[in-house]
């Protein structure tokens, strides 16, 4: 049996990660599905002044507060944002970290460094438009190629994302370093792809395990099945 | 297999129902046991901004983005003001509410309403020394609780937003009329649960009522009894 924390991405909720998680409970496995301050079901708590740190903060709170050790550490999108930071913090506490078609940041970057200039201020602009300078409003779901079927339905459960969360660059010890094992997944199912660079990085590095899907960005309601299958494999 | 939403009482969190979730996720169950903004885990998150209000759309937030319908929904103490609101929110998505050692508000009262005007000074005296806005954890002997099993309940060095004790509950749909059910801590001697809920609910056949012999903070007391509790409500 093994410990889950699974962190959601931006504009979205861990709700998205529920039936991942009743699965794996199903299989003998704890898992933690934590909601970002501003998101999801506590987006009535949206402000200004939610950053990075603040989401780092919401998944620490989580591993203090019910002492978790020895748990697989798992960031979706922009999760992985969150998970690198709470890696840093509790490294000798994570057994594996899996990053899922996530942001792989190092020290002094934030998400706005890897969506890049063009990104950056196309997110502003919207947020400057119709989040009140401080929201920054959710993409259309068809660039990440989410199945039609049930792309409206998603899409009308996002919300702004604080732009705070975007901004703030990680500040990172190394410490992660000590993890003894880390895996990325890559969907290959739309294009173009920002996290394609981090999977570059990583896929000969003999430090990382790669995995391959054949589907879009959100690969728990694209392929549900194959996504219970890999967590599920790392236990 | 019903769905269970825990919610946490006052200084506490989530963790506190750690035992009682994995025991009905162990018979089948679904079990949400969210943290309410500005306490246990979240309480990085703690503002002068947050009162009952904020809390009850915690609860109202998870059952909407989850989806959740058929809820058994259990509040322990400071809880009850909370799922009060929640059922009179969201009422055709509760099949019962489970007061566990807790508050049960008349529409209209807030907590300090519920502790009269000599406790609610003393409240109010403890909050102007933390900055007027939150109101310092009493002392662990407050609750009776075990020493070795203070580290799970959470209590210690926390802080409840003050406005979550001021802000008076207003229903828009009056007293909840649905199922409900009340589980006592029987040892909690001299308590308000005690003496002022307990007979009243006990001697009314519309409440279930439970009487478990422990102190106040029967999820991390009498985590296994209390599970079989809950799980009989389903």
């Amino acid at each position: 049996m093994a410990t889950y924390v699974i962190v959601h991405g931006a504009w979205g909720g861990s709700a998205g990660w529920t039936p991942t998680a009743e699965r794996l409970r199903a299989a003998g496995h704890a898992v933690y599905t934590p909601t970002l301050t501003g998101l999801g079901q506590r987006k009535h708590l949206f402000s200004g002044a939610i950053n990075l740190s603040t989401h780092v903060q919401d998944v620490a709170g989580v591993i203090e507060s019910e002492n978790l050790r020895d748990f697989v550490l798992v960031g979706h999108s922009y999760g992985g944002m969150v998970i690198t930071g709470v890696a840093d913090r509790f490294a000798d506490r994570i057994r594996q970290l899996v990053y899922l078609d996530a942001f792989l940041p190092d020290d002094g970057t934030s998400a706005f460094d890897f969506i890049g200039r063009e990104g950056t201020l196309h997110n502003i602009a919207g947020a400057g438009a119709h989040g009140g300078g401080v929201g920054v409003p959710p993409p259309d779901l068809s660039v990440f190629n989410v199945p039609s079927a049930q792309r409206a339905l998603m899409q009308s459960t996002l919300s702004p994302q604080p732009i705070g969360t975007l901004i703030e660059k990680l500040k990172l010890t190394g410490a992660a370093d000590r993890i003894p094992k880390r895996l990325y997944v890559w969907c290959s199912g739309y294009s173009p792809s920002i996290f394609t660079k981090a999977y570059e990085r990583v896929k000969n590095d003999p430090k990382w395990q790669t995995e391959v899907m054949a589907c879009g960005h959100v690969m728990m309601v694209d392929m549900p099945d194959r996504t219970f299958e890999i967590l599920a494999g790392v236990a | 297999m019903a769905t269970f939403v825990l919610v946490h009482g006052a200084w506490a969190g989530g963790a506190a129902w750690a035992e009682v979730a994995d025991g009905l996720r162990a018979r089948g169950h679904r079990v949400f046991a969210p943290t309410l903004t500005g306490i246990g885990e979240r309480r990085h998150l703690l503002s002068g901004t947050i009162n009952l209000s904020t809390h009850v759309q915690d609860i109202v937030g998870l059952i909407d983005s989850e989806g959740l319908s058929d809820v058994i929904l259990a509040g322990h103490s400071y809880g009850g003001m909370v799922v009060t609101g929640v059922a009179d929110r969201v009422p055709h998505r509760i099949r019962k509410l489970a007061y566990v050692d807790a508050i049960v508000p008349e529409n209209g009262q807030s907590m300090l309403d519920v502790f009269g005007p000599e406790r609610a000074v003393r409240i109010m005296a403890d909050a102007a020394a933390n900055g007027g806005t939150a109101i310092p954890c009493p002392s662990p002997s407050y609750f009776r609780l075990p020493p070795e099993l203070e580290a799970q309940a959470g209590y210690a060095g926390t802080f409840q937003p003050l406005a979550t004790f001021v802000e008076r509950l207003r229903l828009r749909n009056g007293p909840w009329a649905g199922p409900r059910a009340y589980i006592v801590a029987g040892t909690y001697a001299g308590s308000i649960f005690l003496t002022r809920f307990w007979p009243r609910f006990s001697a009314d056949p519309s409440w279930q009522c439970f009487e478990i012999p422990c102190s106040h903070t029967i999820q991390v007391e009498a985590p296994e009894r209390l599970t079989e509790v809950l799980a009989e409500l389903a």
